[in-house]
């Protein structure tokens, strides 16, 4: 990969990007709530949409960002608070996502009559802009890390416990509801932002792999393992696109699927 | 045949600090009652065993007692103390076992890990080990016979062995009661026995109270417990020899069938 300034904060991007994903991931793989990050994706897409829309159609002072997190964090309570009442979380997770889906498929359709561009303006979401990361992108990145990584390693003892046992941690009087709604919160916001750099689509398997892999591996302290392939997958993928000539986002899915194999093999082997 | 809280040497009891009294409760979910008018005093030291068909409401009674579910009627007191009024007290009395099925086994945690976790749950985040903890968790591991698998990973032992983890875990915090719900399940019976065995070392060695729920009571025969026989509502509360009669197991089995020589329970009837 080439050196100049123009990449410096593409390649600053990537690796924010990589180590945001790697801290929300192990407890999403934890807690069994993968299927929690296409919650998380298509609420960021509705979201985003209903942004480009406001912005675009309405013309009102509204930045989509903050909409694909209000979203999100919506998506993220409504999905805490169907666990919260007795759902099972694939259920929960089922709930929500057909809400934000729903929103997304009608928000498309306004979108496409009232704006000339706004759908695919939208849909830049869908693919991601991170070949074309700014300064802004990486202090957006780095505020959302300095928020999000430390409340998770804070309470990960708490999120662990909360996984593995809800009834006992609640009988021991750890505020089990809070812990899950602090949880979704961190993640949604983790969501919204890797998803306007990588795209929604490649945002849902790169906060899913590393810590899948983390859990594979039976580690108790999976963060090392997470990062580690959380940024190797990101920055490689970028490193392969460069050297194919296709989309940054394209180069990361195509090493992360390959890191998904290598846990169907280890799965097997297992 | 003793029924509901009729027991003489119960009901004579002076002191509610040493009681663990429920009187017309009412518990169930969404408004609906599973517990009918349940009233019952066990008085400290016990070893009692709730014992009942599938569906009769034991795990609904244990989260009553622990503080978890606030009756919809009736009162509950633990030692004189109303768990869901107080229950940071409660905890600090009860040390409750969750049944293995609902504790997830593909979790990668260490068992010190888990079994701190009865200790850390008291402190304020950012909640880690420190060395004090980790000699109370070895401590407490010893009472139950694991030492020296602290840094073994919990969904790698046997089923008896990760019953004891969590054992563990509530003894850890040093409690009055200990209660438990189905400790037994998914054990054979040598492990079964040797889990009451323990049970029944910490009620005598160290003072603690035990409430179980049990389907299977036969491994504790030996310790002659006082049985709480359940089915929605309380049929018996008394000793084994007392309550394990088939006129009285009838009332609460109502898929009861008696052959020649014994008696077979029916465990999915459930009083309507």
């Amino acid at each position: 990969m080439p050196v100049n300034a123009v990449l410096i904060p593409v390649y600053l991007a990537a690796v924010l990007s990589g180590l945001l994903a790697g801290s929300v991931s192990p407890a999403l793989a934890y807690s069994k709530s993968v299927t929690f990050g296409i919650t998380l994706m298509h609420s960021v897409l509705a979201g985003a949409l209903i942004g480009v829309y406001s912005h675009d159609a309405l013309h009102l002072p509204v930045n989509p960002l903050l909409t694909a997190v209000v979203m999100s964090l919506t998506a993220s309570l409504l999905t805490a608070e169907a666990v919260a009442r007795g759902f099972p979380e694939d259920a929960a997770v089922a709930i929500s996502v057909s809400v934000s889906v729903s929103v997304a498929v009608i928000m498309t359709y306004v979108v496409a009559l009232t704006t000339p561009y706004g759908v695919s303006k939208a849909f830049g979401y869908v693919f991601g802009v991170s070949a074309l990361a700014t300064w802004h992108d990486v202090v957006r990145l780095t505020a959302v890390l300095v928020m999000v990584i430390p409340l998770i390693h804070l309470f990960w003892c708490e999120f662990k416990y909360v996984a593995f046992d809800p009834e006992g941690a609640e009988a021991m009087g750890l505020p089990v509801r809070a812990y899950r709604y602090l949880y979704y919160f961190t993640a949604s916001v983790a969501a919204a932002s890797l998803a306007m750099s990588l795209g929604v689509l490649l945002a849902h398997i790169i906060i899913t792999v590393p810590g899948l892999l983390a859990l594979r591996a039976k580690s108790p302290n999976p963060f090392k393992l997470s990062y580690l392939v959380s940024v190797a997958v990101i920055t490689s993928g970028y490193a392969l696109a460069w050297s194919l000539n296709i989309p940054p986002s394209g180069g990361v899915g195509v090493v992360a699927s390959g890191a998904l194999v290598a846990l169907l093999v280890m799965r097997r082997g297992g | 045949m003793p029924c509901s809280g009729e027991l003489n040497e119960l009901n004579t009891l002076s002191s509610d600090d040493h009681l663990v009294s429920l009187n017309g409760v009412h518990a169930g979910y969404d408004g609906k009652s599973v517990l009918i008018d349940v009233t019952f005093k066990l008085k400290s030291p016990f070893f009692a065993v709730l014992m009942g068909p599938n569906g009769a409401g034991k795990t609904t009674l244990l989260r009553v007692i622990i503080g978890l579910l606030k009756p919809l009627r009736g009162d509950v007191l633990v030692y004189g103390v109303r768990p869901w009024e107080k229950p940071e007290v409660v905890r600090e009395i009860i040390g409750y076992v969750p049944q293995l099925l609902l504790v997830r086994q593909d979790v990668p945690v260490r068992v010190e890990e888990v079994v701190a976790m009865g200790m850390l749950s008291r402190l304020p985040p950012p909640r880690r080990l420190t060395r004090r903890i980790r000699e109370e968790v070895s401590k407490a591991l010893n009472m139950v016979g694991l030492e020296g698998l602290e840094g073994r990973l919990f969904n790698e032992l046997s089923g008896g062995q990760k019953q004891r983890v969590l054992i563990a875990r509530a003894l850890v915090r040093k409690p009055k009661l200990l209660v438990l719900d189905e400790p037994c399940s998914m054990l054979d019976f040598k492990a079964r026995c040797e889990m009451i065995k323990l049970l029944q070392k910490l009620h005598v060695e160290r003072g603690v109270d035990i409430l179980l729920t049990a389907h299977d009571i036969s491994p504790c025969l030996i310790l002659e417990p006082t049985v709480i026989l359940i089915n929605r509502r309380v049929y018996a509360v008394g000793k084994l020899r007392d309550v394990l009669r088939p006129e009285t197991l009838k009332l609460a089995y109502p898929g009861l069938t008696e052959v020649e020589g014994a008696i077979i329970l029916g465990e999915d009837h459930v009083a309507g």
